[in-house]
Formats: C-alpha cells, structure tokens, sequence
C-alpha cells in the first residue's frame, strides 16, 4: 500500500504544467534545426571501459526495461523487441492505440542523447514461469513510418467518380482513379520541378483549377528541402501529390485520406522533411531527363526522369518508353488494393533503386550541396540541419563504403563468413519465348557476362563459316540465338552452372510496337565528338577495351596481353555495337543481374561493439590488424543491436564479401554504365593526350584510344573516390572509405589512418598515450576505432524541439516524494467501452469531428 | 482501517477491474513542463503526440515498480 501521506491531492491533466510551445529559428522552415547536437568528448578517451547509457520512452515517458534488440534489415523497416517488467493493466496501453517509442543512446564520442530507434508498439506478449520466478511483458515495435501502410489504395472501380454508386466498398484510405495508368506514372516521372508559388499551384479544396494542378510542385512548407527532392526522391512527392489531387477533388468520398493520413504522413511523421536521395548523383539524373509522348496519351511531351537502369550512351525514345513500361507492368494494380508504402517499394524495385529507412537518422546540412564538419560541434552547431531518415537510392550493391560503415580490428570479437560457391552461376541468360532473334528464330537469349557473350559470338561464327560460302562478320546481336553448347573461357575450369531469368509478356509486344530496327534513324542518336558526352562514351569503352579488349596468353611462367580489336564491338554500350538501344539496355540489365548473382554468394556476420553508426544497405569493410587473417569488403544487410543490464552489442550481418586480395585481382562486377559515368568510375589516361576527338572519323565513332593507365575500380582511383566523398556527404554527412588508405595492397599489411573533418588520411597521429596510462591513439583503441567511424546522428534535443513533444525523464527530480492522485475519467463506472476504443485517448463524436 | 476513499475507488461492485483506479503523479513530474497537452484521439494519431492519460498511467507503472514500497495494485 503507497504512503497516504504522500498523496497530497488530486489532479487532472489539464492543470499539469505541458511542453511549452516551441519556435523554430527565423527565417527557415519548419523541419529545419539549428542549435547544438552535442560536446564531442576530447580527443583521448583512455580507457576502453565504457558505460554505455540507454534510455527507453513508451509514450514520452522514460520507462525501465530488462532487454531489448534494435533490428534493421535490408528491405525492410527497422523493428524491435522491449522486455519491461509486467504489471497488471501494461498490455492493455496497446490495445485499440499504438503507443510511440522511442529509443535514446548517450554518444560517449559525439555527446548528446541520439536516437537509436523511433516506432510504436504493434504486438504485446506476457510471460511469466513460475517455476523460474520470472515475468515480463515484451513489446514487438515497428518503425513509425510503417504508418503509411495505413494508407490504404483502392483501385476498384473506374467511371464517373461523382456517382453515388462509384463509392469505397473496400474502405481503403482513398479511392484511386489513375495513379498506376501511363499517364499516373509520366506525371511521377517528372519528380519535382519547382514550387507551388500561385493560388492556383495549390493543392488544396478551394483550388478551382485543383484538377488540374502540376503534381511535379512541391509544398511552399518543404521549400528548404528542395535539393534533396531532386531526381528520383521527387516521385515520391509526385506520387503524393496525385493522391492528394485525388482526394482533395472529391472530398466528400476521401475523408478517411484527407483527415486522417493527410495529416499524418505531412505533420506526424514528417515524412517528406526526412527524405533524401543522393544530391550529387540525383542532380545528374534530374538534369539528364528524356522527352516522353507515347502516342496513345494525346497529351503534350513530358520531361521525364531516366532511371540510370535504364539509361544509354546515345539519345533514344526507348530509354523513357522502357522504364514507364517496366514500372507498369510491376505497379499494375487495378482491380486490387494495396497501400502507399507499398506502392513506393514496388516502384523503386522496378527501377533498380531501393528505398531505406535509417533507425539511427544521420543530421546533414540541410543544403545537400553543402558540407559542415562533423567533428567542429561549434560550426556543425551553427548550420541549418535537416534530417536523413528515409533514402532513395539506387542498387550498388559494389562501390565504396561511407566511414560509419568500416569495422576496424578493435571493434570487433568475431567474425564468420561463409562462401557457396557452387551457387554462383558460371552465365546468366534472360530468356524471352516469343521475342525474334536476329537470326529470325523465336525466343531470344541475353547473356551475361561477357566472356560467355564472347564464347557464343566465335561458336556462331565458326557455324556461320561452315555454312556459308564466304567469311561472315559475327556481332553481339549473334550472341542472342543459339548458344552452339559453347563453353565460356572460364567455364573451362568450372564446368558450366547456367541461371535463367524469363523477361517479361510485355517486352515482346513493346518491341514489335514501339522500337524502330537497328540503324534506323529513330532509333538514337549520338552526341557530338566535341561534347563532355562523348568524351565520357569514349572513356567508358576504353575501360570496357582494358577489361575485355584483349587476347590474354597464359602458361606456367608467363602471362601476356595482346590486343584484339575484333573484340571492340561486343560492348553494349558502344556505338561499335550496331544493335538497337532497347537491345543495350537488355544486355546492361542482364549483366547487373549476372552482379546480383556473384553478389548472393559470400555471407557472414560479426559480432561487435555497441556501434550506432553503421547502416544496412551501403557496402563495409572489415579490417583485421594481423596480414594472417583477411580483410574484407562488403555489402551490409542487417544490423541487430542486444541490450539487457549486463551486456550491449552489435550484430552486423553481411553480403558480397570479397576480400581485399581478391579486390586486388579481380574488376569489381559491373554496375550499370550510366552509373560508372556519374560516379566518375572510368578513368583512363590517354597515351597521346595530343590526340584529339574532333579528328575521329566517323568509322572509328567512339573507339577505344590508346591508355597508358587505367583506373576504373575502387582502388587506386582518386576521381571516383573524391565523387563517393560527394556521394555521402549529402546524405550521411560523412565522407567515403578507400581501401588504397586502408590496406597496403602491395605488401599485405593494413595502413593506420586518422580524422579530420570528417575525412581519413593515412595517419600522422604518433604513438600517445593519456594522462591515466590509457591508449590515445585513435586507430589502436576501441573508442578510437568509434570516433574514427563516427556520424552526427539525431539527437532527442532536435525530436523535440521538431515535434514539440517532450520526455518525462526518470530522475529524482521529477519522481519527488510528493505527488497527486490522478483517475482517468473514462475509468467512470458508469462509462463502459466499445471495443476499438483506447482507454487512453479522448474521442470526438464522429459528427462532430466530421464537421471540423 | 482506511476506506481508501483518497484514492477514489469504487466499492460498490460496479467498478470495472484490470486497471489501478488512480495512479500516483509525482509533483515534480506534473510541474516538469514535458507531459503532453492532449489525449485527443486525432492528435495522438494524425498528429502522433502523446496523450498525456497514457503518459499518466506509465508514470504510474514507473513509479510503482522503481518504488520501495510494493505495487499499487
């Protein structure tokens, strides 16, 4: 029984003194932060004996708990998993409600208290074993933007959406006209052009000319943000746009959209605030649109954002066609329902690009095209910041890893990795029934990777030459009928593992309707000689030239190269090619798809230090101290974070591991040619630099030119990695990790690096010890290794300043000896519930808040 | 013995079970300036703030589990 004497009074909520109203700094908009994020402790940490302070919110009040683990997975929204101790009534604040939570760590490198995980608890479960004296409740939580699969889409039904009989038999959040026809998905395309600025821009009810509204304009609300809306980010808004268009038009048939999710998805969760591409390769996209007029939409042509999946060297309809196809043809959902987040997801994995949600949001400059130190807190302070929680970005599954991704020797215990190698295909071939080769049989093979593309060209030619009277010239477009059962050059050794993918019903109908034949003048046209494009088509193909452009001789003792320029024309990208430009892009998918598989083949895991930073779905490198024991580059899938009262660790699972020998010795696998180019892969130098383009003819349009050297993978190669720098500048407010710092390729060992401004170097730091005897050498500690890898994440003084919420901490200040009762009217015994009805939420009646 | 009429249960019966009748709000929590304005059902969700009768109860659950005494119950 509580002391009585505590107890002073009662109290009711309205007399509770509440988080005062909070302003944002003049001048910028709302989302937009300012202020400090925290004290970097200094720069000898001593000890590695940390203790690590977690704090757990349900509700905005800091409630103790027994264990916990923080999941984020490639693919999917981060979840996690709270065990608190029971008490009767506690699985009862989930009922008919969905309580937030939040998740804070105290960053012993950065300072301040950041955010580990945001959600709200979606199941409860209660245990207790007598037999072992044990009881707890546990709270499965999802992240909170899992909300917008509340945001339901009914595309059932089509006509007059003013009659009474068109209305929302599904009761999904709104009703659906066009988003997914060809018309739906130009209008996305276009992403974002600009702001809403006249009366007449806006999308609101009172908008006479609402029907007519340009979706590609954003918000005046998220003007600050309008950089990063660029490129593909901007189809989200777009898609948003439409919906609210939709809803807005009739809104007597979309309150559920309007009063709802509306709300939510803009204020609540503050989505569009928190979303981002990569600036530096997303203002490359949005500057390199295509015109799209498909001739069953009497419309006028549309600007419309290529995806780099889709994109080719030459200038083609087909690359604007093909991808509004591609994306139809996975978003076609008439006659079902589904939701926004869905639709999101689908869209963006039609296109090769993947949308990831970050537990751990990184804070940036709100000015993508801008960077502010990391480690200065005084000037990181004095920038207007913004968000990255949700990142549109395409695939690259191999590319330089951000720094918060680099697991050094000391930060962690153990490491496993496994290899299924008979797994990995030895050629892949997308297959289609019914789309004519060129030797006019039906059904038609694209092949990766080159070396079988080759193989099959020299068994059509030495076919050809058996059935035919004179000497026949063989190209890639040979490559697409039989294969003649001819073994590629490295299936030799391996046997032949072949994988199949079926291309799609719609491909062959779009062929046979909308491509025009190989060496028609619609089909593309090609840049200038005197133009950047071609300089960059000539590069890319003299790269393609030092990786396949030669007859290699081997034997016991020697090993030699000799060029072959009869080889030239089996690069896809190539004007050499001579094949139609949806046949390039075939062949581009098809090698990416030969990628993903080599990609799926090495997996492991590390279990490591507690380490907020890292992030699924960017590459990583593990270091390992000792030349005995190999490093490893990597894709990151999935980071667990486990916290009970004894322990704190982090789970780091990964794919794609190659080690760093292996890197040394091998190309990276392709990523698609576009993306080579705008993130400055491809860099040759030129034997005669006097040489110039303008003198080529037009036979030799886009040959390969003599190189001295070549740098086009991750090593060696300071163009591409000054372009990762800016890659993850924008988004993570880090720089990019370059293993030619990392690892001595030449002897085996690893290299020391330090920190500055957010950038490595190879280090300068001499040997220190701290006052207390401890190690002060970043490399060589643990919490050096964490300062080495840090990144500014968000922080709970930003949440709230953001939000206007604020956190009933658990200290003695707050939990003082005096008190006061309070009863929760709806406790009233003359009030009983239906359910669906929280116990903790006020509820209007339904006219009334219809009415509002 | 009390009635413990201070703390406004109901003994007549009717009163539904399941949950503490009252809860203890210390002072320096309800004068702290951090709870929530509203329990309204659209700002809780639309607007994703707290509602501050859950804020309410889970002080209560913190305070009693973390208090020396035994739980309120």
């Amino acid at each position: 029984m509580a002391d009585a004497t505590s107890i002073t009074d009662t109290v009711t909520l309205d007399a509770v003194s509440v988080t005062a109203t909070s302003t944002s700094g003049s001048g910028v908009s709302s989302g937009v932060l300012t202020g400090t994020t925290g004290t970097p402790s200094g720069p000898e940490v001593g000890t590695d004996v940390v203790y690590q302070e977690i704090k757990l919110y349900i509700e905005g009040v800091q409630v103790p708990f027994i264990s916990m683990s923080i999941s984020s997975n490639i693919g999917q929204s981060p979840y996690a998993a709270i065990e608190v101790p029971p008490q009767a009534g506690l699985m009862d604040i989930a009922r008919y409600y969905q309580p937030k939570v939040h998740v804070f760590y105290t960053d012993n490198i950065l300072g301040g208290e950041r955010l580990l995980f945001w959600g709200h608890i979606a199941a409860v479960a209660y245990q207790r074993s007598k037999g072992q004296g044990s009881a707890s409740i546990q709270f499965t939580c999802v992240h909170k933007n899992e909300l917008l699969k509340g945001v339901t889409l009914d595309y059932t039904g089509y006509g007059n959406t003013n009659s009474s009989a068109n209305t929302n038999p599904s009761d999904s959040a709104i009703k659906v006209n066009s988003l997914t026809s060809t018309l739906g998905i130009i209008n996305a395309l276009k992403g974002t052009t600009g702001v809403q600025t006249a009366d007449s821009d806006k999308i609101v009810a009172s908008n006479a000319k609402l029907s007519t509204v340009d979706t590609s304009l954003i918000d005046s609300s998220l003007i600050s943000f309008e950089k990063r809306l660029l490129g593909m980010p901007g189809t989200v808004i777009n898609f948003w746009n439409q919906l609210k268009r939709d809803g807005l038009s009739n809104p007597k048939l979309n309150q559920i959209f309007i009063k709802l999710y509306m709300p939510l998805v803009e204020e609540g969760l503050a989505y569009f605030e928190r979303l981002t591409g990569h600036y530096s390769l997303e203002t490359q996209v949005d500057g390199d649109r295509a015109e799209y007029c498909p001739h069953d939409v009497p419309s006028s042509k549309s600007n419309i954002l290529i995806p780099p999946s889709r994109k080719i060297n030459s200038t083609s309809a087909i690359q604007s066609a093909m991808t509004v196809e591609a994306i139809q043809s996975n978003l076609g959902y008439s006659g079902q329902l589904t939701d926004f987040g869905t639709l999101l997801t689908n869209f963006f994995y039609s296109i090769e690009y993947e949308l990831i949600t970050l537990a751990s949001p990184a804070t940036v400059a709100v000015d993508p095209s801008t960077f502010s130190d990391p480690d200065n807190a005084e000037t990181f302070a004095t920038v207007n910041r913004s968000i990255s929680e949700t990142i549109i970005k395409p695939q690259t599954p191999f590319y330089y890893a951000p720094i918060c991704n680099v697991v050094f020797s000391s930060m962690f215990s153990s490491i496993t990795v496994s290899q299924q190698e008979d797994q990995v295909p030895t050629r892949v071939s997308a297959v289609h029934d019914l789309l004519p080769s060129s030797g006019g049989t039906l059904s038609s093979f694209y092949r990766a990777p080159h070396s079988i593309r080759e193989a099959v060209a020299i068994g059509a030619s030495q076919n050809a030459t058996e059935t035919s009277s004179s000497a026949t010239t063989i190209g890639l477009l040979d490559t697409t009928q039989s294969s003649y059962n001819t073994p590629g050059k490295y299936e030799q050794g391996r046997g032949v593992i072949p994988r199949n993918i079926i291309m799609p019903n719609w491909l062959a109908m779009f062929v046979s309707d909308k491509a025009p034949s190989v060496g028609s003048p619609a089909a593309e046209t090609w840049p200038e000689n005197s133009s950047q494009k071609y300089t960059d088509i000539v590069a890319a193909h003299s790269c393609w030239v030092d990786r396949y452009g030669y007859d290699i001789t081997q034997s016991d003792a020697t090993i030699s190269r000799t060029r072959n320029a009869a080889k030239d024309p089996l690069d896809p990208a190539s004007p050499l090619a001579n094949i139609a430009p949806w046949q390039r892009i075939l062949f581009e998918t098809v090698d990416y798809e030969f990628t993903k598989q080599v990609a799926q083949s090495r997996s492991g895991s590390i279990e490591a230090l507690f380490n907020p930073y890292i992030i699924p779905g960017y590459p990583m490198d593990i270091i390992d101290e000792s030349p005995n024991y190999p490093s490893f580059h990597a894709m990151c899938g999935s980071v667990t974070h486990s916290i009970t009262n004894g322990s704190i660790s982090t789970t780091i699972g990964f794919m794609a591991a190659t080690t760093y020998a292996e890197m040394s010795n091998y190309y990276i696998p392709p990523l698609h040619p576009w993306l080579e180019k705008a993130l400055n892969m491809n860099n040759p130098v030129y034997s005669d630099i006097s040489a110039s383009a303008s003198t080529e003819s037009a036979a030799n349009y886009g040959a390969a030119r003599d190189t001295s050297s070549i740098s086009s993978t991750l090593i060696n190669n300071p163009i591409a990695k000054a372009a990762a720098d800016d890659y993850y500048k924008s988004v993570l407010g880090i720089t990019s990790a370059d293993p030619s710092i990392l690892y001595d390729f030449s002897t085996g060992a690893v290299s020391e690096v330090s920190r500055a401004s957010g950038l490595w170097s190879a280090s300068s730091e001499s040997n220190t010890v701290s006052p207390n005897g401890g190690e002060a050498t970043n490399y060589k500690s643990s919490m050096g290794n964490m300062r080495l890898v840090s990144r500014q994440i968000e922080t709970k003084a930003d949440i709230t300043a953001r939000f206007n919420i604020g956190f009933v901490e658990f200290n003695e200040t707050n939990y003082t000896q005096s008190g006061a009762s309070y009863l929760n009217p709806i406790l009233d015994t003359n009030i009983t519930l239906e359910p669906g009805a929280s116990l903790f939420l006020d509820y209007e009646e339904s006219k009334t808040f219809l009415a509002s | 013995m009390s009635d413990y009429s201070e703390y406004n249960f109901s003994l007549d019966g009717t009163s539904i079970g399941g949950l503490p009748r009252s809860v203890n709000l210390p002072t320096g929590v309800t004068q702290s300036g951090t709870m929530s304005s509203t329990s309204k059902a659209i700002d809780c969700f639309a607007g994703q703030k707290f509602s501050s009768k859950l804020q309410a109860y889970l002080v209560g659950y913190v305070n009693s589990i973390n208090s020396q005494y035994s739980v309120f119950d």
